[in-house]
């Protein structure tokens, strides 16, 4: 996984201290990043799984978005949205803001599982598969410098990457609607798996957060 | 049909530990498999030969092996190739005293091992990092690797033959934690599971009880059981286990009262770690450059780096206060790809690559394929004059190799994008910041016909 990430980047106002938090975990977790396919690995993915990491193990009251992002990359604050309104068993919730190491496995598991369900989709959807792969040509960086002020002389804003970004989000946003259930269910196991892998090695979850059923 | 029985004979012998059969065996099957160009089959006789060598301890053989079959795999090796490869290169970097390059190794076999969800290899290989963080000193990774091992071990009901050599992974660690009972429930697993067989693990067993005798601060005790390991894998001649006892002695202070460290090391010395022709020790992220895209290129212009080597050239660079152009280049081949094939197209790249490249290295530079028809280069400390200058002359070079067809001259057009270090903000700049911005301005080029966009 990228350690630097530019916190920038992130779908939310982050803090210095937050992202060397975050920087220390992949270090510290390093054996537990080794699940995530070894070909898609990217700037792109390290910051979305930052960003997973984050709204698991922050309350929403200290959470701020980061309203520039959510223009730039309006995919990933679709997917984000669908994580928050997924509803965690409340003992793991309560843990997820206490642990951070716990919070950092569960968002790689979140991750995982939700790249196998825009897999499966791709894979029954041509069309969609393609516009997929043309952003993903964007090489998985940021897409920040798209935006950036030095290139508004050229053009107010890049066109065929605005078209293409919002052409695959209204595709999400059927297969979304119409597979919702199935797509809370990987973010179920996501947790359940994660949380199981986390007690197998660092002991029960229950310890600190209070197991309320 | 031949050689696809002969393979499975390998497999059976393998699986039932007989490696000196498999030895006997391999080496007849591999010269045809590769004689016909049976990439696929020589792969698995590689694998089998290699890994055979190095349970008996053929510290030579194995290297020599591991030599052509690093050369094959990452060329012609399928993600499970990879992922076995990896796993016996990490073996060898143990020997090699390379602790780092091992880890790294046995890393990227994991990657594989969670992508083909193998989980056979998944535990070997955790087991095996376990034992080594330890060696590092790295107790709190060395207890997630073998907690995770653990994890692993509980999901596959029947264990076969071959997950008991990743076990002994897991007997080196619990015996320098000086657990006990979890070491004695390995060595039992490890035992029921080599009934029957041909004893190739006693030396081993041996030694692993030799450190946790030592661990558990009974040093003479500890003492006898050196020596009679060492008495062990001398019959077995197993060189490679020879060379770690030697290494574990001198750990722990024991060498001096060792009776037998002459003939410890005059064996060590005779059967030298290195082979005649020393391997040189390869970037393991090499194999990036074998993804289909970019083999041909890479194997043609060895100058060209992996994305690693240039993220660090960039650090060095910027630690050091020096100036960077990255710059990005892309060629638009649809047409000459509708009209002309395939090859004719690759060869054509070829011509345009050689061009930048020969014209880009005249200055310090580090150039990245990223994909067929696209690439990166980090040029250093370059004035601005110079770096317009190389542009316009890659311009006109690039121009000069445009393609006849009966339909006229079809032209390739490339588009530029690049950034400076100093257009961005100071604590900004890194390498993918860099690159996300030479990108972007390439995507403006292209999107408006344009050979570059100066802004």
């Amino acid at each position: 996984m990228h350690a630097k990430i530019d916190k920038a980047d992130c779908m939310f106002l982050i803090s210095d201290e937050t992202m060397y938090q975050f920087q220390q975990l992949i270090d510290k977790l390093n054996l537990f990043t080794l699940i995530l396919p070894l070909s898609e690995e990217s700037y792109q993915r390290s910051v979305i799984i930052f960003d997973i990491w984050y709204l698991l193990s922050t309350e929403e009251i200290d959470r701020i978005s980061n309203p520039e992002n959510t223009m730039i990359y309006p995919i990933r604050k679709f997917l984000l949205d669908k994580i928050k309104t997924f509803q965690i068993k409340r003992y793991i919730q309560l843990a997820l803001y206490e642990n951070e190491k716990l919070a950092f496995i569960c968002a790689i598991y979140v991750y995982l599982k939700q790249e196998q369900f825009l897999k499966e989709k791709l894979a029954e959807n041509e069309e969609m598969a393609v516009n997929f792969q043309a952003l993903k040509n964007f090489g998985g960086k940021s897409l920040r410098p798209y935006f950036d002020a030095k290139y508004i002389e050229v053009e107010n804003y890049p066109q065929q990457l605005a078209l293409l970004q919002s052409t695959i989000l209204k595709e999400l946003q059927e297969i979304v609607i119409e597979f919702e259930q199935s797509l809370h269910n990987l973010y179920e196991q996501a947790i359940t798996e994660a949380s199981e892998i986390y007690e197998a090695v660092f002991g029960l979850i229950n310890d600190w957060g209070g197991r309320v059923t | 049909m031949k050689i696809s029985n002969q393979i499975e004979h390998l497999r059976n012998l393998f699986n039932e530990l007989r490696y000196m059969e498999v030895i006997q065996f391999g080496t007849i099957t591999l010269p045809i498999t590769l004689e016909e160009k049976r990439y696929a089959e020589a792969l698995l006789c590689y694998e089998y030969l290699a890994s055979a060598y190095f349970e008996i301890g053929s510290y030579q053989n194995f290297h020599a092996i591991m030599d052509d079959y690093e050369k094959l795999c990452l060329t012609y090796g399928k993600d499970d190739n990879k992922m076995v490869y990896y796993y016996l290169y990490s073996l060898e970097h143990i020997f090699t005293k390379h602790p780092d390059q091992s880890i790294e190794a046995a890393k990227k076999s994991l990657k594989y091992a969670h992508l083909l969800q193998n989980e056979e290899l998944i535990i070997i290989n955790y087991c095996n990092l376990a034992a080594q963080y330890r060696y590092i000193k790295e107790p709190e990774n060395a207890q997630i690797a073998i907690k995770l091992a653990e994890y692993y071990k509980q999901k596959i009901p029947a264990v076969s033959a071959t997950i008991v050599r990743g076990y002994l992974g897991a007997l080196y660690y619990y015996a320098s934690t000086n657990s006990d009972m979890e070491f004695n429930r390995i060595k039992q697993d490890i035992l029921q599971h080599l009934e029957g067989k041909a004893p190739y693990y006693a030396g081993n067993i041996l030694f692993a009880e030799a450190i946790l005798n030592y661990r558990a601060g009974y040093g003479d005790e500890s003492l006898g059981m050196f020596e009679q390991a060492f008495f062990q894998l001398e019959k077995q001649q197993n060189f490679v286990l020879l060379s770690v006892v030697e290494r574990y002695l001198q750990r722990f202070g024991l060498i001096g009262k060792f009776r037998y460290k002459k003939e410890l090391q005059q064996l060590i010395d005779r059967h030298k770690s290195e082979p005649n022709n020393v391997r040189k020790l390869r970037n393991i992220h090499a194999d990036f450059f074998f993804e289909e895209e970019t083999t041909v290129l890479s194997v043609k212009f060895p100058h060209v780096v992996t994305k690693e080597s240039t993220i660090e050239f960039v650090e060095h660079a910027l630690m050091n206060n020096e100036s960077i152009y990255c710059i990005h280049w892309s060629f638009i081949t649809d047409k000459i790809e509708e009209l002309f094939r395939t090859l004719f197209t690759e060869q054509m790249l070829f011509t345009l690559f050689e061009s930048i490249y020969s014209n880009i290295f005249e200055y310090e530079a580090k150039v990245n394929v990223l994909s067929r028809n696209a690439g990166e280069a980090i040029i250093k400390n370059v004035s601005e004059n110079d770096f317009f200058k190389l542009l316009i002359k890659l311009e006109e070079k690039l121009r000069t190799t445009a393609v006849h067809s009966t339909s006229g001259v079809v032209e390739i057009p490339i588009h530029f994008g690049f950034i400076h270090s100093d257009q961005l903000k100071k604590e900004e700049v890194s390498y993918e910041q860099l690159a996300a911005f030479a990108d972007a301005s390439l995507y403006y080029a292209k999107s408006h016909g344009q050979l570059y966009i100066y802004s």
